[in-house]
């Protein structure tokens, strides 16, 4: 037994004596004594700043300070921020002003500000960004932070509540209204599942593989089963024999390794302990003897004949083959006047949100399993979980917390959510499993790294001939969604310009390293670079406006694609004027001096596929509207996730719209199998879309039983009644009304509970007939311009970005805040991924950066003011118009920052990212070259 | 992380005591490094001796010719204190790119010198201004330069029981100045790819002395004594400057790792040394 010492605590002005080891942080003190869980755990070692609290006022990281340190000190949680239930200003314009998306940063953030204003309490732009440098948001690109921070002063009135700004009236769509959940997450009362502590709950860890690619020779696990404390421990042989992942064609992983390990980090084992030190050293002690096999990493290799086979199903590595084939490409490459060809090689870069993946599973009384989890699909987990562990769905329950961002990484069963059910029923006692930092890294599904062949035609006015791509998709160990990336890369190029001929040639590649899978933007970011790059390079050579030339092939409205895909409404050419006029692009094109440069790039994505991701017969999206009895509240509960993009928000928006009462009677329940209806969760930028027609669906139900219940208590025709502003009232005669909730209340008397349901499914048929043209089907398609300004320092090959302009045809915006908030996001995340991200292996596939010191993230003071701007748009098929930003938004940066980069030193970089040493190494090859032609 | 023994003296001799006693004791600062290498396992401890309540560590005092800082200062503290304003302002520019708010606010001089990881900032800088640190145990106390206190990549010639008690800075002659230049991968919280750090009494233009440090390009600071020689008694014009970044880009004997390459490390060196010789001097203006 290990010593304790006792401590004296002054936690948000409460005394506390606790008894702690010396090794405990006082982040678990605060976290696992005091339940105290608004301070995170976001990396551990002092990174990320989502720990942050305030010792005697000052912000420090509590993950890497002992408790035993702060004995009788200071210290101030998010819960303490609060003073006799008023929030601080901060909170408030936090709120107010759109700060918050998932919130796992938003403690840390605001303790991190508090401390800011308290010394200077008029901060600039520059000493704000340099205040929050040290704490990381993967969500909000920080302008609505900084904004927020800007402007604490105006909330210091106790009258000023922005949780009610401009929500009285029954208008909802278009109003910025502040998100569902602000006020859990800004006082830290938001539960994420780390936050769950169930009664007599175990932990659980996973042993990873030191080797890239070994056959497994045996598993000795006696001396760390009788490590007092562990409880189960689990190896490949305790395990189901069901392969899973995501497409059913390409069920290709295992939950513990069988035979044999694919990756630096595969999965070995399982533990369950009493707490996850003794968890880690019972790891230690399992003794797996391994017998290496030859590993390939790099996928050219991986495709030779001879290279070692990484899963046996597939010949020559390859997993995936796409070949597309539209119009004469040839024809038109002769019709062209300029044809020019280029290999441009992408990165693989991770989601990271700042929150790591967590599950806690429980099975109850009735042998029904729980399992809680930050995830983006409540409902693939479940049908996983079912397939794996043989139970029918309707005995599991899933229940997605508060998701501190998924971005993609968790749109797929994870290993955490399937060993911690298998090892709470061994153990009959619930378990609590979660990634670290390292973890995220090895569990992988980031960004698949493409390497693009791209030669595109084009007559001498710019019109465009033809186009062939060749897309190499480095995938790693497992399939993942690597399918559907494979066709993704092709499928969404021709959706931005009219290509009268394309031909697409797509090969996946495994390799031994973590499996690639859905990162935002989806397979897309990396050809678009090379297409957005050529585009530029081809203008300039014929001496045209790069504006010019992509509004000359601008997609229309109303138009199929050579690939068949069936574009709706289209604002391409809108969003291009206006960034145009809003950057100031035609004084600056060519003309800014050396090292200054500004870029244009183009974007667009699906709304939503056109098809699940398995084959189903269920309506993809679907949505409950209960109303309480005494028609004061309504009640939607939606299979769907919020994940920090504000699906919450933005789906109570449409419901109150449509029913013509306030945004605050509707109350949101999500993300929980038994309570909510099917939704297929928040991948491929659907929710709006198809989650807003579900319940604008199910609420235009509950109008019908209002207008038949008003129409009868008014005594006038049923077509008459109208519901606006709370009010239920004859329109021919305004004076006779009635409050909404009396007419709902009333309902309930005389008919039982007042219940809408709603569902949507896209519409039949979309796509061609070719093999895989499903994939990048969708009801509707969203357009992104860009422009992008930078300074690149010529001595070190620093790029500084220094302003984004950006618009955006995402239909009628529900909700203008947050949608300038996944645009600001998008950027920012797309700035570290165009110069700073890149997961980096050693030659033996061990990777050399799984932190997020070396896993460079954009902090505040990388990311410069971003304009966004919406451009007038409809989209017929979208709830009130809508359709999607959050990953369109992500497509046009690398293009725009990449081709800034070339109007400021005339060099284009093919590579990504695009690092000071690639620029320097650029630049000293132009230098030697003119010294060579000037000798 | 594995269990220790935790012990919180509250005098000097008392913490000197204990680290002369117990074996296997690991001093506690602020715990930014500490923490995160026993975590890892890079570090082992059976006791841990935390400085937190050693007044004599906390405190920066002026003294005739010299600043002497306790080795318990937060990096918060000295861009906090008035002295180090009005003596070494260039301290105060290190601060502003040395890791994020959260970690100035634990992490201590004296910690940032004892860890002596090849890429931290400030024994660079306090290698070119001539800074000498104290070391204090159960049996005496020593002082020993800084340029000699490092001896290879989180190794220093500190005995295991030996305490940092201060760093005394000598004060500058008044047309002295000093700078350092770091470069990273992005604009916060990151520690250097490579940095140089530049001591120089001019008179106007010419150089009455130089020192030129480098950091992040060899296990410990390099004293680029030959190109700071070679400004020596010079009027410092940009082809003066520019050889002298040459003989400094010679002197570092970069790795290469996840953040760079050893070649482009020497680039950074030519042209951070240029960087902040000719903003001393006052040119401005591209390089080459
Ligand atoms: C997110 C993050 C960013 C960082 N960025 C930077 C950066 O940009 N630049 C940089 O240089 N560093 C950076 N660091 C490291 C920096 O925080 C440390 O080097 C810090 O200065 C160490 O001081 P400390 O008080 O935390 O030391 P501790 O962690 O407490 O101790 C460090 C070591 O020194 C010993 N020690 C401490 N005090 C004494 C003493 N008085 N006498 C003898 N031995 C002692 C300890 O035993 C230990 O071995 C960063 C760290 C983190 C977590
Ligand atoms: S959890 Fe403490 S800094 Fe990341
Ligand atoms: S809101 Fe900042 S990380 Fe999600």
């Amino acid at each position: 037994m290990s010593r304790h010492y006792l401590i004296e605590l002054t936690v948000n002005g409460d005394l506390h004596s606790v008894a702690v080891r010396a090794s405990d942080t006082l982040l678990k003190v605060l976290r696992d004594d005091l339940g105290l869980t608004g301070a995170k755990s976001g990396c551990g070692v002092g990174d990320c700043g989502a720990c942050t609290v305030l010792l005697n006022g000052s912000p420090v990281n509590s993950c890497i300070f002992l408790a035993v340190e702060a004995d009788k000190q200071e210290i101030t949680t998010i819960e303490g921020l609060s003073q006799n239930g008023q929030l601080h200003p901060l909170q408030k314009a936090f709120i107010a002003r759109g700060s918050i998306q998932c919130g796992f940063c938003t403690p840390g953030m605001v303790l991190t500000a508090k401390a800011l204003i308290d010394k200077n309490p008029e901060p600039s732009e520059e000493e704000i960004r340099q205040g929050l440098s040290g704490t990381l948001c993967r969500c909000t690109g920080y302008t609505k932070i900084v904004e927020a921070v800007q402007h604490w002063q105006e909330y210091k009135d106790p009258a000023v509540r922005p949780n009610l700004t401009g929500a009285i009236s029954s208008a909802s769509v278009g109003k910025r209204l502040p998100r569902k959940d602000s006020l859990e997450k800004v006082t830290g009362r938001a539960k994420y599942t780390d936050d769950i502590q169930l009664p007599n709950m175990l932990h659980g860890a996973i042993l990873r593989s030191p080797l890239a690619h070994a056959e497994i020779l045996s598993i000795d696990t006696s001396k760390a089963r009788v490590l007092p404390g562990v409880k189960a421990i689990l190896t490949g042989k305790d395990v189901p024999d069901t392969p899973y992942g995501v497409s059913p064609a390409r069920y290709d992983e295992h939950i513990l390794a069988k035979t044999k390990v694919c990756h630096w980090g595969d999965r070995v084992a399982a533990v369950a302990a009493v707490d996850e030190d003794t968890c880690r050293r019972a790891l230690d002690l399992i003794e797996v003897e391994y017998k290496e096999l030859p590993a390939v990493f790099d996928p050219m290799e991986a495709m030779a004949d001879d290279a070692p086979l990484i899963l046996e199903r597939y010949p020559n590595n390859i997993n995936t083959r796409v070949d597309w084939n539209f119009g004469d490409t040839e024809q038109g490459f002769a019709d062209a006047d300029l044809v020019v060809e280029d290999i441009f090689t992408g990165n693989k870069t991770h989601q990271s949100p700042m929150e790591p993946h967590c599950a806690v599973s429980e099975w109850d009384s009735q042998n029904r399993l729980t399992v809680y989890t930050s995830t983006q699909v409540v409902h693939y987990v479940r049908h996983q979980l079912s397939r794996l562990l043989e139970i029918p769905e309707g005995d599991i329950r899933v229940i997605g917390t508060h998701c501190g961002g998924g971005f993609g990484g968790k749109a797929e069963v994870n290993p955490l959510e399937i060993c911690s059910a298998l090892l709470a029923r061994e153990t009959g006692r619930p378990v609590k499993m979660r990634f670290s930092r390292s973890d995220m890294f090895y569990h992988g599904r980031g960004r698949h790294k493409q390497t693009v062949t791209m030669k595109i035609g084009m007559k001498r006015d710019g019109t465009l001939t033809s186009v062939r791509q060749k897309s190499i998709v480095e995938g790693g160990a497992y399939s993942s969604f690597g399918i559907i990336a494979t066709y993704y890369s092709g499928s969404m190029v021709p959706t931005l310009y009219k290509i009268p001929n394309y031909k697409y040639d797509g090969y996946r590649v495994n390799t031994n390293l973590p499996a690639c899978g859905a990162m935002r933007g989806h397979g897309c970011p990396h050809p678009r670079f090379a297409f957005e790059s050529l585009l530029t390079r081809m203008a300039k050579e014929l001496g045209l406006d790069p504006i010019d030339v992509r509004i000359k092939n601008a997609m229309t409205p109303n138009t199929k694609t050579i690939n068949e895909l069936d574009v709706g409404s289209c604002e391409l050419v809108a969003c291009l004027e206006k960034v145009r006029r809003e950057s100031g692009w035609d004084e600056k094109w060519g003309k800014l001096p050396f090292g200054k440069g500004i870029g244009i790039g183009c974007g667009g994505f699906a709304s939503g596929a056109g098809y699940p991701i398995y084959r189903s017969k269920f309506p993809h999206s679907n949505a409950v509207i209960k109303v309480s009895e005494d028609g004061h509240t309504v009640i939607l509960y939606t299979g769907e996730a919020d994940i920090g993009q504000g699906a919450a928000t933005v789906l109570s928006q449409i419901v109150a719209e449509t029913l013509g009462i306030s945004y605050e009677r509707i109350k949101i329940v999500y993300a929980d199998t038994d309570s909510t209806p099917l939704g297929f969760g928040a991948y491929s930028s659907r929710v709006t879309l198809m989650g807003g027609n579900a319940c604008k669906m199910a609420a235009e139900k509950i109008n019908m039983l209002i207008r038949e219940t008003a129409a009868e208590l008014l005594e006038i025709p049923g077509d008459r009644v109208k519901m606006q502003d709370d009010l239920v009232f004859d329109e021919a005669n305004p004076g006779s009304v009635l409050p909404w909730p009396e007419v709902a209340a009333h309902f309930f008397a005389s008919q039982g509970p007042l219940l809408g349901q709603g569902h949507y499914s896209p519409p039949e048929g979309l796509g061609g007939k070719f093999k895989g043209a499903t994939v990048g089907t969708s009801p509707a398609y969203s357009y992104t311009a860009c422009v992008c300004e930078v300074d690149v320092d010529v001595e070190t090959g620093l790029v500084t970005v220094t302003s984004f302009t950006d618009a955006h045809d995402l239909g009628t915006p529900i909700n203008p805040m947050g949608v300038e908030g996944q645009a600001e996001g998008a950027i920012a995340m797309m700035l570290g991924e165009t110069l700073l991200e890149e997961v980096v292996f050693d030659k033996k596939g061990q990777i050399l950066n799984p932190n997020l010191h070396d896993y460079v993230l954009a902090t505040a003071m990388d990311v410069p003011p971003i304009h966004s701007f919406v451009v007038d748009s409809y989209e017929p098929r979208g709830p009130f118009g809508a359709k999607e930003v959050g990953e369109g938004a992500t497509l046009p940066v690398i293009g725009a920052i990449a081709n800034a980069i070339y109007d400021a030193i005339g060099i284009q970089i093919k590579e990504l990212p695009i690092t000071p040493a690639k620029i320097l190494r650029e630049l000293q090859n132009a230098r030697r070259a003119k010294n060579r032609t000037n000798q | 992380m594995a269990e220790f023994t935790y012990h919180r003296p509250a005098r000097l001799t008392e913490a000197g005591d204990l680290m002369a006693t117990l074996p296997g004791a690991r001093l506690l600062a602020g715990g930014t490094d500490l923490l995160n290498d026993l975590d890892a396992g890079l570090v082992s401890a059976q006791h841990v001796i935390s400085l937190r309540d050693i007044p004599e560590l906390g405190s920066i005092t002026e003294r005739a010719d010299s600043i002497a800082v306790g080795a318990g200062c937060t990096i918060a503290a000295i861009e906090a204190s008035p002295v180090i304003h009005k003596y070494f302002p260039e301290l105060l520019s290190v601060g502003l790119v040395f890791a994020t708010p959260q970690v100035k606010h634990r992490a201590t001089l004296g910690g940032n010198i004892c860890s002596a990881v090849a890429c931290g900032d400030f024994p660079v800088i306090l290698t070119a201004l001539q800074a000498e640190v104290t070391l204090y145990s159960a049996e005496g106390t020593r002082s020993v330069p800084m340029r000699e206190f490092p001896l290879a990549n989180r190794k220093t010639c500190r005995r295991d029981s030996e305490i940092l008690t201060e760093i005394i800075i000598p004060k500058k002659p008044p047309a002295a100045l000093a700078r350092y230049e770091k470069f990273r991968r992005r604009a916060a919280g990151s520690l250097a790819v490579a940095s140089v750090a530049v001591y120089l009494d001019l008179d106007g233009t010419r150089c009455r002395q130089a020192r030129i440090v480098l950091g992040a390009v060899a296990p410990s600071p390099v004293n680029a004594v030959e190109a700071a020689a070679l400004l020596q008694q010079k009027d410092l014009t940009p082809e003066v400057i520019r050889q002298a970044a040459d003989l400094a880009r010679k002197a570092a004997r970069p790795i290469t790792d996840v953040r760079a390459t050893a070649e482009y490390r020497r680039e950074l060196i030519f042209v951070l040394t240029q960087r902040a010789l000719r903003a001393m001097v006052g040119y401005h203006g591209e390089i080459r």
